[in-house]
């Protein structure tokens, strides 16, 4: 800036730091053969760092450029704040992805952008990064980018034609908000760029099962669509951004759905709360998000219309349970797949090994501790093939006291893990 | 150096098959016994692979292990790794699964360093595998990096990979690699601006990255530094947006004289170091009060707000439209300048939120005494520190904010803005400024 030409490397730290508030570093999902150049995708994603804040490095995640045209108020790099600004020319990103690339640092490219000059122009741009990395170094690495609001159909479906992910984020969870942080942003806009996503990777899904697909077929962003949603920077409560998440995973059939604990930014606008929400709330939603899409929960049964926030001090499916405990205890050994994955302590994978493994003998609380389940929870709402003492409780009133909430404190440490995962 | 096709670890369980399979055939075949039988009836073949991977295991009981298997299968079938609660069963998914994430681990951990050798582009990495796995962690980047020549280095063997095809040689015994590579510091660069220092998880790190790998991978070095500096971060961020001026207006504040005399003494912010005050003035029971952003250089000067370029602009228009500079209060939304020094020269910054916020309480105040019943916000720095929220000029300006207390509050361009305006844009920016301020003066 200032007519001194900056360096690639305070360019980096400048574009990097500007992306790092977007949570997805997904490289999974996707399968590409080396196709000549440098590098595969092989559906499996690698998380080849971590950071001390417990979150995995996969893709070189930057921002094409943090000039941005728009004023959203939750965002560091709006165009009223006075962070540093930097921009990228596309062969810098093409050549840092290569040499990255081919150190084994990353699996990948992840590019979004501020708005600069005009959506579409800014759509352009990053298109031309994917076009390059594929057409001239047949570079078969995973990338992911974002679709600028407002950009043209032309564009987004150019963006899937080079991509693994296309991602367009939602933001605040009530349109109502939008207006009132990011007046420039609305649900409408990104959602009929989500549409235009979802035809896009449903025509290559439909010419890829035909019965005779073309041999040049051509991939549409085969990883799918993601979105990102920001926790505890309006007053929306956990059912509210549940009831979006979901219905977005059914109209545009995301792969993922990104909550993400608003960061308190350098200049913040001043009707944003001054601190982050606990980081337990990000924690809880990816729980409740799980358990809504494998275990057959429905949002209003995990945040109800009284208690429309989740329990902090208690994961999601415990606190169904307490709820409901009419329902339990649960035999083990012959309860259909449906009412085990309701059982607390249980996860989807020991519930698998569970079905397989009854049929072989009848179960133990030794078999099932040796299966991976957590009996600290589930000891209260299973019947196994010896007496269960731990069963008196389920009527009594002590059952809460026995559960005693985790300390808060401790276990937020333990939260970058099912952050990634979303593993409950 | 002396290379071979085929792999330490390969060659010992090819070893071991052919163990099996002589013993076999003493076991079965007695009277072939000098005819070697494959296995393949005792070992399933689709459980050869995993049986593999489970002799590359570093744990003296690995062969005793796989006989045991191959013992137990020989006399009731391989049904039995199915269940998941068999003892035998659990230890074959757990080695399987400790082979596994090593494998992945590689492919995550594993770092080239780029040099040349003979005048050929090489890529060299240095890896710790916890296990005997190069053989099968190197097949990812077999067909990864078909067209780089490259080598991977373990305290096992080492795998070199040239024009498609893979060899194998010694182990490498150096406790270091020393080859610079300058894109290291790149990657370093990236690893240390990514990491959000407000959550910190260093346990969740360590789990997923143990220390053992650190020592060949080029960011680690970094790791205790940002962890120190995290805390630092946090503690000063959270200081900034606790910097408030609260604590320099005196308790019984009841006039505009009283804020004028205490405004000297504020060290709300940092900006106190740097210049002098610039207080509001006017008509203490002005039924119109206009806010600015900051005092400019002339202003910090005199101490007197709106008489440089751009307040006298305003005062201009504002008689234009019939209004009398008189009957005002005009005050800014930061009673110091900020300002940047280019050369000699005194450059206007723009004001970050939390000095914004530091310096409400005064303005809080003056609106409080005064009570107009119009402010007439200036910029969009104005409309912040009054209202509390932001407002993009652009769409706002001429309508009516949202206001908790008595007086209305109306958005307009802030002058400094008219003076910079593009010239095709100029007349419809000054139009709409004194269309603004007529507005403001009827209603007040």
């Amino acid at each position: 800036m200032y007519g001194i030409k900056m360096q690639i490397a305070e360019k980096l730290a400048i574009l990097a730091d500007a992306a790092k508030y977007d949570a997805s570093c997904a490289s999974s999902g996707s399968k590409r053969k080396n196709m000549g150049g440098m590098g595969n995708t092989e559906g499996m994603g690698i998380c080849h760092s971590y950071t001390p804040d417990g979150r995995c490095i996969s893709l070189l995640k930057i921002l094409l450029t943090n000039h941005c045209l728009y004023d959203c108020t939750y965002c560091v790099n709006r165009v009223s704040s006075d962070v540093k600004r930097a921009q990228f020319t596309v062969e810098e990103v093409v050549n840092l992805t290569l040499q990255f690339y081919q150190r084994n640092y990353i699996e990948g490219l992840f590019l979004s952008s501020g708005v600069m000059g005009s959506a579409d122009a800014t759509m352009e741009r990053m298109v031309s990064v994917a076009r390059t990395l594929r057409e001239k170094h047949l570079f078969g690495g995973y990338i992911h980018l974002k679709a600028v609001a407002g950009a043209s159909k032309e564009l987004c479906r150019a963006a899937g034609l080079w991509a693994d992910r296309v991602s367009a984020n939602i933001e605040l969870p009530r349109s109502e908000d939008l207006v009132k942080l990011a007046p420039a942003k609305s649900h409408a806009e990104t959602e009929l760029t989500m549409s235009i996503l979802k035809e896009g990777i449903d025509e290559a899904k439909a010419e890829a099962q035909s019965k005779n697909p073309s041999k040049f077929r051509k991939s549409f962003a085969p990883a799918g669509q993601s979105t990102q949603l920001i926790v505890g920077a309006t007053e929306a409560s956990d059912r509210h951004i549940l009831g979006k998440a979901v219905s977005l995973y059914d109209t545009y059939r995301l792969r993922r759905v990104y909550y993400t604990a608003y960061s308190p930014i350098p200049h913040a606008d001043l009707s944003l709360p001054p601190e982050r929400p606990p980081l337990m709330r990000e924690h809880r939603l990816y729980q409740a998000d799980w358990l809504v899409r494998y275990y057959g929960f429905q949002v209003q049964e995990l945040a109800t219309e009284t208690n429309p926030n989740l329990d902090l001090s208690r994961d999601p499916k415990l606190c169904w349970a307490l709820q409901n405990r009419a329902l339990f205890p649960v035999d083990i050994n012959v309860a259909p797949r449906e009412n085990l994955l309701r059982i607390p302590g249980l996860g989807v994978r020991t519930v698998e090994r569970i079905l397989k493994a009854r049929r072989f003998r009848k179960l133990t609380m030794q078999d099932l501790s040796r299966m991976g389940a957590s009996l600290k929870k589930a000891k209260y709402f299973i019947q196994v093939r010896e007496d269960n003492p731990f069963l008196k409780y389920v009527d009594s009133f002590g059952l809460e006291a026995q559960l005693k909430p985790e300390p808060v404190q401790l276990s937020l440490f333990e939260t970058g893990l099912s952050a990634q995962t979303g593993e409950v | 150096m002396e290379l071979s096709t085929i792999s330490k670890t390969r060659t010992a369980f090819n070893d071991w098959l052919n163990k099996e399979a002589a013993l076999q055939s003493n076991l079965l075949f007695e009277s072939f016994s000098s005819e070697k039988v494959i296995p393949k009836d005792v070992l399933p073949r689709k459980l050869k692979g995993d049986a593999y991977a489970i002799s590359c295991y570093r744990d003296e009981t690995r062969w005793s292990f796989l006989d045991r298997v191959c013992e137990r299968i020989s006399k009731e079938g391989s049904r039995f790794l199915e269940d998941p609660a068999d003892r035998d069963a659990i230890e074959w998914t757990n080695r399987l699964k400790a082979i596994r994430r090593d494998v992945h681990k590689a492919h995550a951990f594993v770092r080239f360093k780029k040099t040349t050798e003979e005048g050929k582009e090489i890529f060299i990495a240095w890896h710790r595998p916890q296990h005997l796995t190069t053989d099968l962690f190197i097949r990812l980047f077999c067909r990864r990096f078909p067209t780089m020549h490259w080598m991977i280095l373990t305290a096992d063997e080492c795998a070199h990979f040239e024009n498609g095809k893979v060899q194998f040689s010694k182990a490498y015994e150096g406790q270091s690699l020393e080859i610079e590579d300058h894109w290291e510091e790149n990657w370093r660069t990236y690893y240390s601006s990514i990491y959000n220092p407000a959550r910190l998880m260093v346990q969740a790190m360590k789990k997923e990255m143990p220390q053992w790998h650190w020592q060949t991978m080029p960011e680690s070095s970094l790791i205790p530094n940002l962890i120190r500096q995290s805390q630092n971060k946090i503690h000063t961020m959270a200081q900034k947006s606790q910097r408030s001026a609260s604590p320099y207006i005196p308790t019984f504040c009841q006039s505009i004289e009283k804020i004028q005399e205490s405004l000297p003494q504020c060290e709300g912010c940092s900006l106190h170091a740097h210049c002098r005050v610039t207080p509001g003035k006017g008509n203490s029971k002005a039924s119109l009060l206009f806010v600015g952003e900051q005092p400019g250089d002339e202003e910090e000067k005199r101490g007197e707000p709106f008489i440089g370029p751009a307040g006298q602009l305003l005062r201009k228009t504002w008689e234009e439209v019939g209004g009398n500079w008189n009957d005002l209060y005009v005050t800014n939304a930061l009673k110091h300048f900020k300002y940047e020094l280019r050369g000699k020269m005194r450059l206007h910054k723009r004001p970050g939120s939390d000095e914004v916020a530091a310096c409400r309480p005064w303005l809080q105040k003056e609106l409080e005494l005064i009570s107009p019943k119009v402010i007439l916000c200036l910029g969009s720095t104005a409309a912040l520190s009054v209202s509390g929220r932001l407002w993009p000029v652009e769409r706002y300006r001429g309508t009516w904010l949202p206001s908790a207390g008595q007086s209305r509050i109306l958005l307009t361009y802030h002058p400094a803005a008219l003076l910079r305006a593009p010239d095709q844009k100029k007349q419809e920016y000054e139009r709409d400024f004194k269309n603004d301020l007529k507005l403001a003066l009827s209603v007040a």
